[in-house]
């Protein structure tokens, strides 16, 4: 007879130690469903297993009409607010993505036993299932365990998923392979009792070179770059980077650290954060607002005391021992002269266009990586089970080094074969998953936004899947013309399949809107009492070098009408670009006004009467609203006096931009003050009149109507945004620092944004309480 | 024997070209909207951009209903944990015809579906691995059921699918329309047809199967959700107490009700909801697919929102 259970037909395959983990999981589960266990307690818990909630788990959803309750079954909650069978995200962490066959596999047996049918993977190299039920979790960690992938510490307060560039070990211009160093570090750091203690998430990245973007180490927590010193491996180590609402580039702890002082540092600098990091206030606890205030010389001394400090550790160098010094995969190539099999040829159609697009040559002689474009970061189960297929034959490789999980939410294929290409390419293609344009243009990343994530605000996915239909379409469409005319042409088509977009659905950047091209982060607006689902289109960012520079917010546009502005913009850098020049540096060289002009005409929405469908998200029949509170009908004269007021703060804002594009940081810091002023006295005008324009008088009525009375706070952020203001009151020297001044516009645009939701949450009590007065 | 989940999927009538699935997004919101399928409709989920794959889908807690180029698919799944496989599959399949009839009651969408057979996939290994003793035990356990359902020509063979895909069959002489299956499956969670109010707020009785609350509708105007209020009462009624709705007394009804909006949600109510139930009632049938009864009428507005306004 079989088990009738996982836990026993897996038994003797899932290490002790992990399996202890999941039954211990598994008990509080139960012990949390029988009321036993607090609720706080057990969403802590669950976290830290990367089992997630997801939109509309508090039991309310507008659909399209009003809100309406969720009747589930009665069950305790499984957190606050949070209702028991609401379906959930499972996270599923793949250090520096590196996957076997079979372990993909089994992501898909999950994916249709758990979930939807689909694998979706994230911009960190992770896998998430959607639409999980959270008494399924067990089970799921069970069947993952067997296959040496563990959930543990995929969400919560922790170290996340170790990332790295998914070239490492195949990349020409790399030091060395850093994958086994990034390997190392997560399982050094998984369960360590030195990371259990953070305040917030804490993310690594990997990168085996400075100038390419596929580690992107500066947008991290800690980042480590692999370099070599008089044939001696090592990395310079950075810290206090990321995106989220206000992005921070990382600074440089240390310039080399040699590989043995690699795990020690990082649990130094584990302990420094631990000890020292903001618990409290999650807005400011992630180890970027740390090394922002210590300084990073004060973080470096504080992190080189605590590294003497540490016990010894046979497990700091323990691994060094076991990495071969010839980078797998080569040696035994038999692949590499093997002629075209399976009767695919070079001359098949969309092969030429794949390959320019999807393959990249190896350092190996002969070998490739091969990108295989996955639509929005997502695959079938089916499609799963065919890409292990193919990885089996054409990637043959040691185990995790076939392939890997990419953060443009692709996977790759490595060590394939060169005359092998053609065979991959038709086995591809049979699978569904023979797409070029990988990490091009037509390959959009986005987050999960409004489909599921509770904090999405405008549907990115809608978008991105709308502007996927559209630029595949226009790349699709063979370069019109001949001669000289053509070749311009095609050379306009192959600068335009380069470009990257990516989307957010609020102003966290889980989309990495920042490091695009064209970034978008979604945002909402009020046109004549009615709320629009809008994007804000942030340009300049750059993932080169490591995401060397991050894009600046140029304005709002409704979500309907970003891809004419998508459109706009290609047209405007293909007419208008010198030779070569690539979309971010003809940006720079536009500057802020030139680009703004380019996306003015279509910022502003057409009334409902005349387009309701601006009022609608991409890929959602529903009328748009922001959440359970909704938001108000026009309230009369307060309200446009509300509007006029906050626009002359978008203004300042955007003049601080100009500002800091001219070199000037003092202005731009002292126009993103004044911007928040402006912002907050249009707040406080709807209720007072006859306020001042004086800074203290702004301020102390703000702080005692709207920031003390917790009116301004942001439902998941608290009072983060409010907090800028008052910081910045208190001392409102400008530093005259480049970056400071940048973090100051960002700082300025989140607090307007603020703004206008909190303007949204007070318009729609005063309906409310009318409209219960009403006679 | 039970299973963790299975699924039906109704075949789509081959056509050419394949039917566009766009439509089908507003359709299953309007299924939300309306509580017109089994279960507890919870959200939309869009993958029209996977090749192969799901399509679009309707999430409930009960089960998942896809609509894709190979047909509507119905995943049965949490609240089915007690349920013999048969009885299992006998959900599905109540579900799948719902889903049928509504989609064809809707009109909006216009995929057509072949009913004549229908393929089965257990998605638990552990039970039903896709081996031949997995294929047995789940042939004895679902044929009799099938059988009870379509009579004895019904019948089931196994495909010979990649053996790491779940356990699938085929399943031939199964007319979904002529099956012995209720019209819904006896669920724990009923599908809603209108908003929820808090629990304290609630009126003990449906009026009608297109109710909605005081508060519900106190929240649209909070909201300026688009809405029309229709006052089915008296003139003289009118006079004492009223929502500042259109005045259209329910026996002019008939003649008027071609004058209301079609595309706009309608909350129709009366004094305490007798009468404007009734009126919901006539609406629908006439085809206005978002009117809905005020549940309690104008006194449960004067209880729970508005005291100020006059009792009669």
């Amino acid at each position: 007879m079989s088990a009738t259970r996982w836990k026993d037909a897996l038994a003797g395959r899932i290490a002790d130690d992990w399996a202890g983990e999941i039954d211990h999981f598994e008990s509080q589960l139960e012990l949390r469903r029988a009321g036993k266990l607090d609720e706080k307690a057990f969403a802590e818990t669950r976290l830290r297993r990367g089992v997630y909630g997801q939109r509309y788990d508090n039991g309310r959803r507008h659909d399209g009409i009003a809100v309406r309750s969720l009747d589930f079954p009665e069950r305790p909650t499984k957190g606050p607010d949070t209702v028991w069978d609401a379906p959930g995200m499972q996270r599923i962490k793949i250090p520096f993505g590196g996957l076997s066959p079979e372990q993909l596999e089994t992501l898909a047996d999950l994916a249709e036993e758990y979930s939807d049918e689909i694998l979706h993977v994230t911009t960190r190299q992770d896998f998430q299932l959607h639409f999980v039920h959270i008494e399924d979790t067990p089970d799921l960690m069970r069947r993952l365990a067997a296959v040496g992938i563990t959930t543990r510490e995929a969400c919560g307060n922790s170290v996340r998923n170790v990332t790295a560039c998914p070239l490492a070990g195949v990349c020409s211009s790399e030091a060395f392979d850093v994958s086994p160093y990034a390997a190392a570090l997560m399982h050094f750091l998984l369960g360590h009792p030195d990371v259990q203690d953070f305040g917030r998430k804490f993310k690594p990245a990997f990168s085996g070179c400075e100038d390419s973007a596929c580690g992107l180490v500066q947008m991290h927590d800690a980042g480590f770059v692999a370099r070599l010193r008089d044939g001696e491996r090592g990395f310079k180590v950075v810290v206090g980077g990321g995106l989220g609402a206000v992005p921070h580039q990382a600074q440089v702890l240390s310039e080399f650290t040699p590989e043995r002082e690699l795990l020690p540092q990082v649990q130094a600098v584990a302990r420094v954060f631990a000890r020292l990091g903001e618990k409290k206030n999650r807005g400011r606890a992630r180890i970027k607002f740390l090394v922002a205030r210590l300084g990073i010389e004060e973080f470096r001394r504080l992190v080189a005391e605590e590294r003497a400090a540490l016990p010894p550790d046979p497990r700091h160098t323990a691994f060094l021992a076991e990495l071969g010094r010839t980078a797998p995969g080569e040696g035994g190539a038999d692949g590499a002269t093997r002629g075209a099999t399976n009767g695919a040829a070079a001359d098949a159609p969309g092969f030429a266009r794949w390959r320019a697009s999807n393959v990249t040559p190896q350092r190996q002689p002969g070998r490739c990586a091969v990108a295989v474009h996955l639509p929005l970061g997502d695959l079938t189960a089916q499609q799963a089970r065919a890409l292990a297929d193919i990885a089996r034959r054409y990637a043959k490789a040691a185990p995790g080094d076939g392939l890997r999980s990419s953060v443009e939410q692709n996977v790759l294929l490595r060590f394939v074969a060169e005359a092998e290409l053609p065979a991959l390419h038709a086995a591809l293609c049979a699978a569904g998953l023979g797409e070029p344009g990988a990490a091009g243009l037509a390959d959009v990343t986005a987050c999960p936004g409004t489909d599921t994530c509770k904090l999405g605000i405008a549907a990115s996915r809608g978008l991105a899947a709308e502007l996927r239909g559209r630029l595949a379409a226009r790349l699709a469409q063979p370069a019109n013309g001949a001669g000289a005319n053509g070749e311009a042409a095609a050379e306009a088509e192959r600068a335009l399949s380069e470009l990257r977009i990516k989307i957010s659905g609020c102003f966290n950047s889980c989309g990495q809107h920042h490091i695009a091209d064209i970034g978008f982060y979604g945002n909402s607006r009020k046109i004549e009492g009615r709320v629009a689902p809008h994007f804000q289109v942030i340009l300049g960012g750059e993932s080169r070098g490591n995401a060397a520079a991050y894009g600046m917010a140029m304005g709002s546009v409704p979500s309907r009408a970003a891809p004419l502005v998508v459109e706009a913009l290609c047209n405007a850098w293909l007419q208008g670009r010198a030779p070569q020049e690539r979309f971010p540096e003809w940006a720079q060289r536009q500057g802020k006004r030139a680009l703004r002009a380019v996306i003015q005409p279509f910022m502003k929405a057409p009334p409902y009467a005349e387009a309701p469908d601006f009022y609608s998200d991409w890929g959602d029949a529903r009328e748009f609203s922001i959440g359970d509170l909704g938001v108000g009908e026009c309230a009369g004269e307060v309200v446009s006096l509300f509007g006029i007021e906050v626009m002359r703060a978008e203004s300042q804002a955007f003049d601080a931009q100009l500002a800091l594009d001219d070199g000037d940081a003092a202005a731009a810091e002292a126009q993103s003050y004044r911007a928040m002023l402006s912002a907050a006295r249009a707040l406080v005008r709807m209720e007072f009149i006859d306020i001042g324009e004086e800074p203290d008088e702004i301020v102390r009525e703000f702080k005692a109507r709207y920031f003390d009375t917790k009116r301004f706070f942001d439902r998941f952020a608290g009072g983060k945004f409010g907090q800028y203001l008052l910081d910045l009151h208190a001392d409102a020297t400008p530093t005259d620092d480049r970056q400071v001044a940048a973090r100051r516009i960002e700082e300025a645009q989140l607090f307007i944004e603020a703004a206008h939701a909190c303007e949204a949450r007070s318009s729609a009590e005063r309906q409310a309480q009318s409209a219960a007065a009403a006679p | 024997m039970k299973a963790r989940r299975l699924a039906v999927e109704i075949p789509a009538r081959p056509a050419a070209p394949a039917p566009d699935l766009a439509p089908a997004i507003g359709l299953f919101h309007r299924f939300i909207q309306a509580g017109a399928l089994p279960g507890l409709a919870l959200d939309v989920a869009d993958y029209r951009h996977v090749p192969g794959g799901p399509g679009v889908l309707l999430i409930a807690h009960e089960a998942d209903y896809g609509v894709s180029d190979r047909g509507l698919r119905v995943l049965r799944k949490a609240g089915g944990e007690g349920l013999a496989l048969g009885e299992m599959l006998g959900e599905a399949l109540c579900m799948a015809r719902a889903a049928l009839r509504a989609i064809e009651k809707d009109g909006g969408f216009a995929m057509q579906f072949a009913t004549a057979d229908f393929s089965l996939e257990l998605l638990d290994r552990l039970a039903f691995p896709n081996t031949a003793e997995g294929a047995a035990a789940a042939e004895a356990a679902a044929l009799p059921a099938l059988r009870g359902l379509f009579g004895a020509a019904c019948e089931m063979a196994r495909d010979e699918n990649d053996p790491r895909a779940p356990l699938r069959f085929r399943v031939q002489g199964a007319p979904l329309e002529a099956a012995a299956l209720p019209d819904a499956p006896a669920l724990s969670t009923a599908a809603q047809a209108a908003p929820q109010p808090a629990p304290a707020a609630q009126t003990a009785q449906a009026q009608s199967p297109w109710d909605i609350e005081v508060e519900a509708l106190q929240q649209m105007r909070a909201e300026g959700a688009p809405h029309l209020v229709v006052d089915v009462r008296e003139p003289h009624e009118y006079e004492i107490c009223n929502l500042d709705g259109e005045l259209l007394p329910l026996g002019q009804l008939p003649d008027w009700s071609g004058d209301l909006p079609r595309d706009r949600t309608l909350v129709v109510h009366c004094r305490t909801g007798g009468r404007s139930a009734r009126a919901v009632q006539a609406l629908r049938a006439a085809g206005f697919e978002r009117a809905f009864n005020l549940r309690g009428g104008i006194l449960a507005w004067i209880d729970r929102v508005d005291a100020s306004l006059r009792r009669y």
